[in-house]
């Protein structure tokens, strides 16, 4: 992606210039079809290994969602129950009714650790800490798949983000290009807002061929009496040619989805969650997901919520967990069973975590607070071996007992998942030294394949 | 005859996060509803329609109250409260002062006093007429949850998470007595129309109704709820609350027992108030809404 900082300059139809720069960017992209890209179209196969990744925004709290302390005192307790799910002998909280009954198809992490406790996205998106970068710094998943792996084909986008900008912006972070490139940062379509579009222009207003074309054509026309594209064509070129293949826009259009699916996906509301300063609790951004993939995007990112949940007079840990899990519920299970049903799960990888897990106890509030030493992981998909809880905090839930798992242990996942095995795959930062995209320390989860 | 209430949701009012605070106009005619959103949205009684929206806080509502010339006042996390027009046209004057997040508010009906609770465990009082504080009242010694104030301003109450209800003398700006009882804190306080009881709800699971020295007067307790909010019907013969469980309650004042009950939300209620007749009541919910019920009183044989 070309994000040309500066002054922002409005064009007509609300399209800004880094609006339109940032489009042409990732068309440019698009420009390299690594002949991995060609075996695999050529293949046949109905889908691509593909990962989407829900990045729940501020920090879930582990011990209310997937593993909860029933015989932990009163103030580490919490006050939701567990209940059975369909893989005997694993229970989750009651406010996961429909995930509980598709346990069977869920690996549940109790015991993630590595957590650098920073408030932002950065590590679930690039599994490092910002800490300590190469040069470049570090690619994102979607980053380096695209840099690897490229377009699934001509006219579609490996890596995509549907976080929206935040007003805490570490939350909102898509994932950064690092040392792959700004050329394989992500497309955001929301990134001037939370409903669906394309970097400022709605869905609605893209939705007739002819509004768009013309929006395009008027936009060049200032594009070039201004001048501020001098240099650009190519990319211009390229991101007309992304556009008017109608893929993203009609992967982005929910409106052409059966309402009936949008329904079971929850829909979700549009304004920010909690504080204000994180996302929306926007189900519709789940069906997105799962239409990106379908369009082809390797890498599908998007922040869900906002998580952290201190208590009062915001809300108490709970009032938000009660407020937020019965969505979520809603829009991970339908996201799971739309990939079932359409034969996608082999395929595509979902994970879904943040940044860290919440204390144990519980605090005057009713809030649960910042807890790096042990967190939460949900993946699905992606011919992961499934039905199975990884790992084990204590009695309190304050630390893994059993088998800690290191965030760059899932990448190792997930980056298998997609085909890059990472004790072989090196990208050169921009100094020019290869970098590995894991520790090597690091292999995929066993327990998994 | 026993009397026996159901309530008849009329309509259900969405906000784009929780619900904290809704209060009647004067003339019955409008609703005002303030939530986490930031925002206080106007609705039409009648018709549920959304008639406008109030914006200008930089965090959450926690509170909003009519004076009686129809202006409107709120309070909000961002340890301010503001003045708006009738009109809903922008906020007028605006009274900092509060040093952490201002949870609670309270509006004499018969008089211009403004009372407010804090996080900074304070007691505000406030003269809506001139924007100048009248007194900072220091005594609790947790987070201040709820205040209440009679009807012509002459006595404060206030409580919190120090488990305490202070009731304070506006004049002497003075406190009176510290009332003890509940065990856990107290979210909800609310005078009875002729400032004769004073109800209390906390999450340790009872009602308690105080007269006006500070004695108990009565307990209601249900050891399975956590009491969030309460208010008394403009006749003072009922008395609903609503929890953190998401059950709206009326009960009666004489009889102390419980007329109706009804699961109004899937999350805790922040907030309950009766209309000008008693025959309207609505509900701020942590679950986005505001539900506005019809009383229905029916009787049924003893």
């Amino acid at each position: 992606m070309m994000t040309v900082l500066g002054p922002r300059h409005q064009f007509c139809d609300g399209m800004t210039r880094r609006s339109f720069l940032k489009i042409g960017g990732l068309a440019m992209g698009g420009l390299s079809l690594p002949q991995l890209l060609h075996a695999e179209a050529a293949s046949g196969r109905k889908s691509h290994k593909a990962v989407i990744m829900v990045f729940l925004s501020g920090g879930p709290p582990h011990q209310d969602m997937v593993d909860l302390k029933v015989d932990a005192p009163v103030e580490i307790r919490g006050e939701f129950n567990p209940i059975a799910t369909n893989v005997p002998g694993i229970d989750i909280c009651e406010h996961l009714p429909l995930l509980a009954q598709r346990m069977d198809r869920l690996a549940i992490i109790r015991s993630l650790v590595g957590s650098e406790g920073r408030h932002a996205a950065f590590q679930c998106m690039t599994g490092h800490s910002v800490n300590g970068q190469p040069a470049g710094g570090w690619p994102s998943l979607g980053a380096a798949v695209s840099k690897l792996q490229g377009p699934l084909k001509s006219g579609t986008m490996p890596f995509v983000s549907l976080s929206p900008r935040m007003k805490n912006a570490p939350w909102g972070d898509p994932g950064q290009a690092g040392f792959a490139g700004q050329a394989h940062a992500p497309f955001s379509p929301n990134a001037e807002q939370a409903r669906l579009g394309l970097s400022g222009i709605t869905v609605e207003g893209l939705r007739g061929r002819r509004t768009l074309l013309n929006g395009i054509d008027r936009l060049k026309r200032e594009v070039e009496q201004s001048g501020a594209l001098d240099g650009f064509e190519s990319q211009y070129q390229a991101a007309f040619g992304i556009l008017t293949s109608n893929q993203l826009v009609e992967a982005l259009d929910l409106e052409r989805e059966d309402p009936r699916v949008r329904d079971r996906y929850g829909r979700g509301a549009i304004e920010n969650a909690g504080y204000g300063d994180a996302g929306p609790l926007m189900n519709d951004y789940f069906l997105a997901a799962r239409r990106l993939v379908e369009a082809g995007a390797r890498v599908v990112t998007l922040a869900y919520g906002r998580w952290d949940w201190h208590g009062r007079p915001h809300g108490t840990n709970f009032e938000n967990a009660r407020d937020h899990l019965p969505l979520f519920d809603q829009g991970l299970t339908a996201l799971l069973d739309d990939l079932h049903e359409r034969g996608l799960d082999e395929d595509v990888s979902v994970v879904v975590w943040g940044e860290f897990g919440r204390t144990p106890v519980i605090n005057k509030n009713g809030g649960r607070d910042h807890w790096p030493q042990v967190g939460c992981a949900m993946l699905a998909g992606g011919g992961m071996k499934t039905g199975q809880v990884i790992g084990s905090t204590n009695r309190l839930g304050e630390h893994p007992k059993e088998r800690p798992v290191h965030f760059q242990e899932v990448f190792a996942t997930l980056y298998q998942n997609l085909g890059i095995d990472v004790s072989r795959t090196m990208l050169p930062d921009v100094s020019g030294r290869p970098q590995f995209l894991v520790d090597p320390i690091y292999p995929p989860l066993p327990e998994l394949t | 005859m026993a009397e026996l209430l159901r309530l008849e949701r009329l309509h259900s009012l969405t906000h784009g996060n929780s619900a904290y605070s809704a209060a009647f106009s004067p003339d019955g005619k409008r609703l005002a509803t303030a939530s986490l959103d930031n925002t206080v949205k106007l609705w039409n009684v009648l018709s549920g329609e959304h008639v406008g929206t109030l914006k200008g806080h930089g965090d959450g509502v926690a509170f909003v109250g009519f004076l009686a010339d129809g202006r409107i006042i709120t309070a909000s996390l961002d340890k301010t409260l503001k003045v708006w027009p009738a009109d809903g046209s922008a906020a007028t004057a605006s009274f900092p002062g509060h040093q952490d997040y201002l949870t609670c508010a309270a509006v004499a009906r018969a008089g211009t006093l403004l009372v407010s609770g804090s996080f900074d465990k304070t007691v505000r009082l406030w003269e809506t007429q001139t924007s100048v504080a009248v007194a900072v009242l220091t005594g609790h010694e947790a987070s201040v949850q709820a205040v209440a104030v009679t009807a012509a301003g002459k006595r404060v109450a206030s409580a919190g998470d120090d488990r305490s209800i202070r009731l304070w003398d506006v004049d002497s700006k003075s406190l009176l007595k510290t009332i003890t009882g509940h065990s856990r804190t107290i979210e909800g306080l609310a005078f009875s129309p002729d400032d004769q009881l004073l109800a209390s709800a906390s999450a340790d699971g009872s009602l308690r109704l105080w007269n006006a020295a500070g004695d108990t007067v009565a307990t209601m307790e249900l050891p399975n709820e956590r009491f969030k909010s309460v208010a008394f019907s403009p006749d003072g013969l009922w008395l609903v609350s609503g929890s953190f469980e998401g059950t709206v309650r009326i009960w009666s004042v004489a009889e102390r027992r419980e007329l109706s009950a009804v699961k109004a939300h899937t999350n805790s209620v922040y907030g309950v108030v009766f209309d000008s007749t008693g025959k309207l009541l609505a509900t701020a919910g942590f679950d986005r809404t505001v539900h506005v019920w019809r009383v229905l009183q029916t009787e049924l044989p003893k």
